[in-house]
């Protein structure tokens, strides 16, 4: 039997060559257009007013004149060791031009990472008790409906519901970059409601379906006629079993609250790294993409990890079984 | 006076089509204090759904149509819900079919039985613990401190069934229900739980309704016996009676399906014959899991030194328990697993490693039938293709005479030519267990392994079965390994033994000689679980039923 | 046994009740009915949209925005085209790189999971590593970096789509392939000496054809919408051909006076969307397709 320690060192060293794979990716995606980012940065019309030498200067204090495994060695040690470089245009340091916004959609998106599971465990859990009742039928078809609607649709019916007809939020609110928390989450209620809506609904389909399951199981079933109360068998007995394919579904969700949180503060204009991002691809700023990218993809790694160690928290049995693949 | 009555109780439910269904139809049974019932019937016959009933509990989707229950003075379908979840695991306690999975399996063990005792009794703390404590020793479970902090995959299968007996045991029931407690369970640890079983009810003075389709465990616990069928209730009476001189014709079926070790011996092999198979010393090991910072664990080998020897027409019966290494033997032998030490002979030829590495030929003179039928076909194919592609493989011919080849094979086996339009989920579990021996045959073996090719089958399809592996025995001369874990399905088949306990052969010979006068202590053991005597000498049955008709 | 009493137990008391047509069962659920009807609308759109629409998608007939008429039902945008007509060919672009993107995908991820699944060893571990790291980029910074290098023309959003959706498909089939290849006939194919080649296409992949089936429309919905974020975020589809994400996008400006230029888009995405999901979950459940859903329902 495999000790719990091993497993986890198997996962973090197998974290760490995907990180490193990641980063393959990213630089190959950004970085083997013809040309260079040099190239790719300075609009055409400007170019004409370099001459060869400036730009060769250029790409030398860029190092982008080094061959492409070099390159490659030199960006990924800086991203491994956060130091994501210097922005093409304006030459200051990447993380001083994006931490502002990056802390905004951090605080956005934990609130929606903290709430939309529990919303779905307690939609879940209600929807399973009855099942095929209109309680089921109603949460069910509800989520069915929110999760095929794109979430700039579902975010702009909220302002035209909640902003407009309703009057309560503040529609679009121009607030600074850095400002204060408070501020930030005042402001976050329409757009992490929105997150909430479209990213519960997954979650509460797995949550329902194992928490069926867990029901119908045969432990539940001797528990059950064992006298012990109801309560009990749906928490102690058989939520926890139902909680382990909801968990995957929530680090999935952790990783596409990263792609929507783009989209929600597109349209609500919130000052978050989504539209940093953006501006960052309309003016080719390579090394912020690659920036965000990588840190999006350390976040989406570690939720991952994260996930696989509450299952073997949840299910003992899983730790046998752990090598046995 | 009955102390648990049934009065024409009738459970429906739903089927896919949306028609409803009745799982027990106008059930009517009683039973003294004390007595213990047993209910026999196949899969289907609704007795699981009738034993869950007795604790006023069916299934979702079922409900209770008509009928009255009564446990002592209490009308048990009456009791409101309150009641009725005290009344489950105190007045009345069931005893669930598989202990591993009816164990929750993020709970350990002895937190499972506290939360029980604090549900059916005012212990609390230090006396609740010691309750448990002294539940656990009562019913045999070694070391119950230790063994209460484990979680139940990490207890052995007698040892979780030990377990959830003492579960039922906690509200000191007057009736327990038992589901099929002890099918999961190897024939030598089923012994040691049924006197565990009868060892309570007598202490209890409790009322026991037994559940199985093991007629011979029936045979040996309950006084009293109802047989089902489709949800009906064919037979009922004391237990001796309808076990020996059943009157319904459903119950004759099904008492002659049993297989008897004291069955005549299978018509013998030409003597003489040559030698089609020969392993000297084979031996195999799984290979362990490699660890990160320790070496490898240790793992005892799955066969140590096994030396067989089949002729020509002979069937060689491998019995064992589980554990016992006779899948891996039929496995290595097939060519499913490589890396055997040892040598494997068939005919003159050696036969080196595993399929993939052996010529066509070789291939095609070993064949294997599998276990669980429904996974040995493709549910993809129809039976004409899965017929016909081994009679191209191995044969070379055409099309249209493989599907002509197919259906004689079919044939057979007692199958009609339509079948082979069928896909496997149209068939029965018999006939699909039929197309796999088909498949077989169909490569004209030198030897054919059968790996318990009945143990997942209904006792009365398992009889068709059989005979007709005996009826392809004779007419083919086949040679063949048939293993079981079952020593009366083993008698009626072998003409050889060979008994394996932990990957070692302890013991081998001829049929009449194993069972009528075994050596080794282990081979005594397994016959005495099978029979309750120490040896299984040939018995004249007629004779033995004159006697008892005599008395009655 | 005697003979009379093995008739007496010889019919085939478990063989399968001729099950009512799948289809047939799918198509008594209202929501699955719904569904279908919603698909075929928006395919036979998608495909007669320029030949029924009143007008053409570029041709200018006003000076600016103006709200509905008589002859213009959705009145016109900021360019002075008529809206309706963008409308019905919204969604055509979109769809079809969808479809040509999805279909390569399933494809490569498909035969990718069943190679990794059947033949393990470091083929397994590499494709799995691989399919970690894609699956580590959230989807959109994906998209949006491969735009980076690929460009916004539709062959080079089929591909984008297709690159993307890959590794979805791969862990899903791999886990099932996982599921498949440890069955009995399996193993009986390995015995007959089958070459592995065959075993993969003639005896897992027939077990797959449900679980791929119901991939492919799932994926096909994300990847729709995927597709149309992109436009709103005015990184993908771009004018001027007309798209229902680019649309929302310019209507948001003008919401607060004509709120139906954002509604309609919106309605007309979603419709499609829920059409689909709607269908492959009635279908799916009727057939009997658990999917192993990485991404999509189950």
């Amino acid at each position: 039997m495999v000790t719990i320690l091993e497993m986890i060192l198997r996962r973090l060293a197998l974290s760490g060559l995907i990180l490193l794979l990641v980063s393959a990716v990213v630089f190959l995606g950004t970085e083997i257009l013809p040309g260079d980012a040099l190239d790719a940065s300075i609009p055409a019309d400007e170019l004409m007013y370099y001459t060869e030498e400036d730009l060769a200067r250029m790409r030398a204090e860029l190092g982008l004149d080094k061959p492409v495994l070099e390159r490659f060695v030199t960006v990924f040690g800086n991203l491994v060791t956060f130091d994501f470089g210097v922005t093409l245009l304006t030459r200051e340091p990447v993380i001083d031009s994006i931490h502002h916004s990056m802390l905004n959609s951090m605080l956005m998106a934990s609130v929606a990472l903290i709430v939309t599971p529990m919303v779905a465990v307690v939609l879940g859990v209600a929807a399973a008790l009855r099942p095929g009742g209109r309680l089921d039928a109603a949460v069910s078809g509800a989520t069915l409906f929110s999760y095929s609607m794109p979430d700039f649709v579902v975010g702009n019916l909220f302002i035209m519901v909640f902003a407009i007809w309703l009057g309560l939020a503040p529609a679009v609110l121009m607030i600074s970059e850095s400002a204060p928390a408070g501020q930030v989450l005042a402001v976050s209620v329409l757009p992490v409601m929105a997150l909430v809506v479209s990213g519960v609904a997954y979650q509460f389909r797995l949550l329902r379906s194992g928490m069926l399951e867990a029901l119908d199981s045969d432990f539940v079933e001797r528990a059950r006629l064992a006298g012990l109360p109801e309560w009990r068998l749906v928490v102690v007995h058989a939520l926890p079993i139902a909680l382990i394919p909801m968990l995957n579904g929530t680090a999935q969700f952790v990783a596409s609250i990263i792609s929507n949180v783009v989209v929600i503060e597109a349209v609500f204009r919130f000052p978050g790294i989504g539209l940093e991002l953006i501006r960052a691809i309309a003016q080719r700023e390579v090394p912020t993409v690659q920036a965000i990218t990588f840190m999006a993809a350390f976040a989406v790694i570690l939720s991952n990890l994260l996930a696989d160690i509450a299952v073997l928290a949840l299910d003992p049995r899983v730790r046998r079984r752990a090598d046995a693949r | 006076m009955s102390h648990l009555r049934v009065e024409n109780l009738s459970i429906a439910y739903r089927d896919d089509s949306g028609k409803e269904a009745f799982a027990v139809a106008e059930a009517n049974l009683a039973v003294a204090r004390g007595e213990s019932l047993g209910i026999v019937g196949e899969s289907g016959s609704g007795k699981s759904t009738l034993a869950r009933s007795l604790l006023g509990y069916v299934r979702p989707g079922a409900r209770i149509s008509q009928g009255r229950i009564r446990l002592g003075e209490r009308d048990v379908l009456g009791l409101s819900a309150a009641e009725l979840r005290s009344f489950r695991g105190g007045r009345a306690a069931m005893v669930p079919q598989n202990p591993l999975s009816s164990l929750t399996p993020h709970l350990r063990v002895g937190d499972q039985l506290a939360e029980l005792v604090r549900a059916h009794t005012p212990l609390r703390g230090e006396v609740a613990r010691k309750r448990v404590h002294d539940l656990m020793e009562r019913t045999g479970l070694p070391d119950p401190d230790a063994l209460a902090r484990r979680y139940p995959h990490e207890l052995s299968g007698g040892q979780r069934q030990r377990a959830v007996i003492a579960a039922a045991l906690i509200g000191t029931p007057e009736l327990i229900v038992l589901d099929e407690p002890t099918t999961a369970l190897d024939k030598t640890v089923e012994a040691r739980v049924l006197a565990l079983i009868e060892e309570i009810r007598a202490d209890l003075g409790a009322t026991l309704v037994y559940v199985s389709h093991d007629l011979n465990v029936i045979r040996r616990v309950c006084s009293r016996v109802i047989v089902m069928r489709n949800g009906r209730i064919v037979e009922a009476g004391r237990a001796e009676t309808v076990l020996r001189a059943p009157q319904s014709s459903y119950a004759r079926a099904l008492v002659a399906a049993i297989p008897r070790i004291d069955v005549p011996a299978p018509p013998s092999a030409a003597t003489g014959a040559p030698v089609v198979l020969r392993t000297s010393g084979l031996s195999f090991a799984y290979p362990a899991p490699r660890r990160l910072f320790a070496a490898p664990p240790k793992t005892a080998p799955a066969l140590d030194a096994i030396d067989l020897e089949i002729r020509r027409g002979e069937t060689l019966g491998v019995v064992g328990e589980s554990g016992s290494g006779k899948s891996t033997l039929a496995a290595l032998i097939a060519g499913a697993l490589a890396g055997h030490r040892g040598r494997i002979q068939l005919g003159d030829r050696v036969v080196n490693g595993p399929a993939a590495q052996r010529t066509p030929d070789l291939r095609r003179r070993i064949q294997l039938v599998f276990q669980d039928p429904l996974s040995a076909l493709n549910p993809t194919q129809t039976v004409a293709e899965i017929l016909s592609r081994p009679l191209r493989l191995y044969h070379g011919i055409g099309l249209a005479e493989a599907r002509d080849q197919a259906a004689a094979l079919l044939a057979e086996m007692g199958m009609d030519a339509e079948m082979l339009a069928r896909r496997p989920r149209q068939l029965s579990g018999g006939q699909q267990q039929r197309v796999g021996l088909a498949r077989a045959l169909a490569a004209r073996p030198d030897l054919m392994i059968c790996d318990e090719v009945t143990s997942a089958l209904d006792v009365t399809i398992q009889a068709q079965v059989l005979d007709l592996f005996l009826r392809l025995q004779s007419e083919h001369g086949l040679t063949s390994i048939f293993i079981s874990h079952d020593l009366a399905v083993i008698a009626r088949v072998s003409h050889q033994i060979a008994v394996l306990e932990g990957g070692r052969l302890r013991e081998i010979g001829p049929r009449d000689r194993i069972l009528g006068a075994p050596q080794h202590p282990y081979t005594q053991k397994l016959i005495l679980a099978a029979t309750g005597k120490r040896s299984a000498e040939p018995v004249d049955i007629d004779a033995e039923v004159k006697q008892l008709s005599l008395t009655l | 046994m005697p003979a009379d009493l093995s008739a007496l137990l010889s019919a085939p008391s478990g063989s399968e009740p001729p099950a009512a047509r799948p289809l047939a069962r799918a198509l008594r659920s209202p929501l699955t009915v719904i569904g279908l009807a919603l698909v075929g609308f928006h395919l036979f759109l998608a495909v007669f949209a320029p030949i029924i629409a009143p007008y053409t998608i570029s041709g200018i007939h006003t000076t600016g925005l103006t709200p509905p008429t008589a002859e213009h039902w959705l009145g016109t945008d900021q360019i002075g085209r008529d809206y309706l007509s963008r409308l019905m060919s919204g969604g055509r672009v979109a769809l079809l790189v969808a479809l040509i993107g999805v279909s390569a995908a399933v494809l490569t991820g498909a035969a990718l999971g069943l190679l990794a699944a059947y033949r393990g060893g470091w083929l397994d571990d590499a494709i799995m590593r691989l399919t970690d790291a894609l699956m580590a980029v959230p989807e959109l910074l994906l998209i949006a970096i491969l735009v980076l290098t690929f460009g916004k023309e539709i062959w080079s959003l089929a591909i984008i789509v297709a690159i993307v959706y890959t590794p979805g498909v791969v862990r899903v089939v791999r886990a099932k392939t996982l599921t498949v290849a440890a069955l009995d006939f399996v193993r009986a194919a390995e015995l007959r000496g089958e070459r592995p080649a065959r075993i993969m296409a003639r005896e897992i992949a027939p077990n797959l054809l449900g679980l791929i089936s119901v991939e492919f429309a799932i994926r096909c919905s994300s990847a729709i919408l995927k597709i149309s974020a992109l436009s709103f975020l005015g990184l993908g589809i771009s004018q001027p051909t007309p798209d229902w994400g680019l649309m929302v996008q310019e209507a948001m400006s003008v919401v607060f006076t004509d709120p139906w230029f954002l509604v309609a888009p919106a309605i007309a995405l979603s419709s499609l969307i829920i059409g689909i999901n709607f269908a492959v979950d009635g279908l799916a459940r009727a057939y009997g397709v658990t999917g192993a859903g990485s991404e999509g329902l189950a």
